[in-house]
C-alpha cells in the first residue's frame, strides 16, 4: 500500500486549519488566526475546488447508521462525483495552500491533532488511483462498517484502540525500572492501575477492593502482635493506618492514595515477612 | 411391544450480555448504563461499581440490584455491605447445595440478565427524552423556528435597559428608552 501523504489530503489540510484557529484563538495570537481563517475562507468555499472535494469527505465521514445498502450506493457515488473533480487543479489548490501555511503560518500546522486523521486517510487512498484494487476494497468494507456503525460502537472503539507497541514500550520500561524492587502485591496493583483505561477500570477497582480488605485484615491481625501490642505508640499508628484505610473507600482513588496503598504493602511485607 | 422415550436434559438458558472474562476468571458486565459488575467465582462475591457519576442515584441502583439478587436467592442478604472501595456495593453468592446442577457464576450471571431486562424500559425511557430533546434543540419544528439569516438583528437585545447610554451623561438616564 503507498504511503498517504497528510499535506495531499484535502480534509486533512481543512481539518488542521480548523485546529490551528483554535489553538490561536487561546494563545490569543490574533494575527496568525486570522491568516489561518483567511486560508480557510479562500481555499474552501463551496465553490471552490477543494470545497467540493472537502464535501465529499464530509459525506463519507460523518454519516452514521445508515443501511448497508444505501450506504454501499453513497460510497459508489461519492467515488463518482470525485472522479469529476479536477485532479489537477486539486493539486495546485493543495500546493498554494501548503504555500500559504508554510509561509504564513508555519509547518507546525501538520503537527496538530486530528482526531479523525486515520479515516480521512482511509477516505483519501479510497479516492486516489494509487492503491490497488484489493485494498481499496477493503478500506471500503471499513468506510462501509463506519457508516452502518452507531456513534456508541464507534465511541466504544475509539475508547478502548490503544496501540500495542505502545503497551509493548511502556511495560519494558516499567520492568526495567522497577525490576526487583518492588513486592509481588505492588507490581499486581502498578500493573492493574496503569491498564485502568480499559474496561472502566473496572479490573483494577475489583482487585483494589480485594487488596483493601485483605491489608485491612492484616493490619488488624497485627494489633495481635506482641510487640505492636505492648508499644502503645506503634498501636496507635496502627489504628491511624487502619482509620486511614477505613477512609479510602469514601473517596475516589487518587495518585496520592495508590503511593499511600503501596506504602502499606511495604509495611504489610515487614510486619509479616515473606508469608505472601 | 416396548416404547424407550429419551429425555434430553433442559435447554440452557442463553444470555446475551456485554461482558469480559478477566485472566483470573472473574466476569466483567458493562451492560448497564449506571454500574459495573464484577463476578467473581474465585473470590465467591459480586461487586457492583459505580460507572462514571457517583451519588445517590446509583447507589439507589446498587440497592435494587442486590435486592433484586438477594430475593432471587443468588447472594446472602446478610452479606451486602459497602465495599472498600469508593461508590461499591458487594455481597457474597451462595453455595449451591448441588453444585451438578446448578452453579452459582451461572446463576448469578442468567439473574444479572434478568435484573438489567426489567430495568431497561427505565433507561429506554431516558435516553429517548434525551433524544427528543437534543432534537427539538437541534432540529426544532416550524413553530418554534425562524429562518436561519432572514432575522435582522435588534438594536438592542433583551428588556433590561440599566446600561449607560449617551442620555445618562445629561442626566436623563431612563427617560428616552
Amino acid at each position: 500500500m503507498p504511503k498517504h501523504n497528510k499535506k495531499r489530503n484535502t480534509a486533512f489540510l481543512y481539518e488542521t486549519l480548523v485546529r490551528e484557529v483554535v489553538k490561536q484563538t487561546i494563545t490569543k495570537d490574533f494575527d496568525k488566526r486570522d491568516k489561518a481563517i483567511t486560508i480557510l475562507k479562500e481555499h474552501f468555499t463551496k465553490k471552490a475546488i477543494l470545497g467540493k472535494e472537502l464535501d465529499l469527505y464530509k459525506t463519507l465521514s460523518r454519516s452514521q447508521k445508515m443501511n448497508p445498502l444505501p450506504a454501499e450506493k453513497l460510497i459508489q457515488e461519492a467515488k463518482k462525483e470525485y472522479r469529476k473533480l479536477d485532479s489537477k487543479e486539486i493539486f495546485n489548490e493543495q500546493s498554494t495552500v501548503i504555500n500559504k501555511i508554510n509561509k504564513t503560518l508555519s509547518s507546525g500546522v501538520y503537527s496538530n491533532f486530528v482526531p479523525n486523521y486515520k479515516d480521512l486517510a482511509t477516505l483519501s487512498q479510497i479516492f486516489g488511483d494509487d492503491v490497488s484494487a484489493k485494498s481499496r476494497v477493503l478500506l471500503e468494507e471499513h468506510v462501509l462498517r463506519k457508516l452502518t456503525s452507531s456513534k456508541s460502537v464507534l465511541k466504544e472503539e475509539r475508547e478502548t484502540k490503544v496501540s500495542k507497541l505502545v503497551v509493548k514500550t511502556f511495560v519494558n520500561k516499567f520492568n526495567q525500572q522497577y525490576a526487583g524492587e518492588l513486592l509481588e502485591e505492588q507490581k499486581a496493583l502498578l500493573n492493574k492501575y496503569v491498564m485502568s483505561f480499559i474496561n472502566n477500570g473496572v479490573e483494577f477497582k475489583f482487585h483494589l477492593n480485594e487488596e483493601l480488605g485483605r491489608l485491612r485484615e492484616k493490619l488488624d491481625e497485627s494489633l495481635k502482635i506482641e510487640e505492636i501490642k505492648n508499644d502503645k505508640q506503634m498501636a496507635d499508628k496502627m489504628k491511624m493506618i487502619i482509620s486511614y484505610l477505613e477512609g479510602a473507600g469514601k473517596k475516589p482513588i487518587n495518585r496520592e492514595s495508590l503511593q499511600q496503598i503501596l506504602k502499606i504493602q511495604t509495611l504489610i511485607q515487614e510486619i509479616f515477612g515473606n508469608e505472601h | 411391544m416396548s416404547i424407550n422415550i429419551t429425555v434430553e436434559p433442559a435447554i440452557d438458558a442463553v444470555v446475551e450480555l456485554k461482558a469480559r472474562k478477566s485472566l483470573d476468571g472473574d466476569i466483567m458486565i458493562f451492560d448497564h448504563p449506571e454500574i459495573d459488575i464484577v463476578v467473581s467465582g474465585k473470590k465467591n462475591k459480586i461487586l457492583a461499581l459505580s460507572k462514571e457519576q457517583y451519588g445517590d442515584h446509583v447507589y439507589a441502583t446498587q440497592s435494587r440490584f442486590f435486592e433484586f439478587l438477594s430475593k432471587r436467592g443468588v447472594i446472602d442478604t446478610a452479606s451486602i455491605r459497602g465495599g472498600n472501595v469508593y461508590g461499591s456495593l458487594e455481597g457474597m453468592l451462595l453455595e449451591s447445595v448441588s453444585p451438578a446442577e446448578s452453579d452459582p457464576v451461572q446463576s448469578a450471571i442468567y439473574s444479572i440478565a434478568k435484573f438489567f431486562h426489567e430495568e431497561a424500559p427505565y433507561y429506554q425511557s431516558v435516553q429517548r427524552y434525551e433524544m427528543e430533546l437534543e432534537q427539538e434543540l437541534l432540529e426544532p419544528d416550524d413553530e418554534d423556528s425562524t429562518e436561519l439569516g432572514e432575522v435582522p438583528h435588534e438594536k438592542r437585545k433583551g428588556n433590561n435597559a440599566d446600561y449607560a447610554g449617551y442620555n445618562a451623561a445629561y442626566g436623563l438616564y431612563g427617560m428616552y428608552e
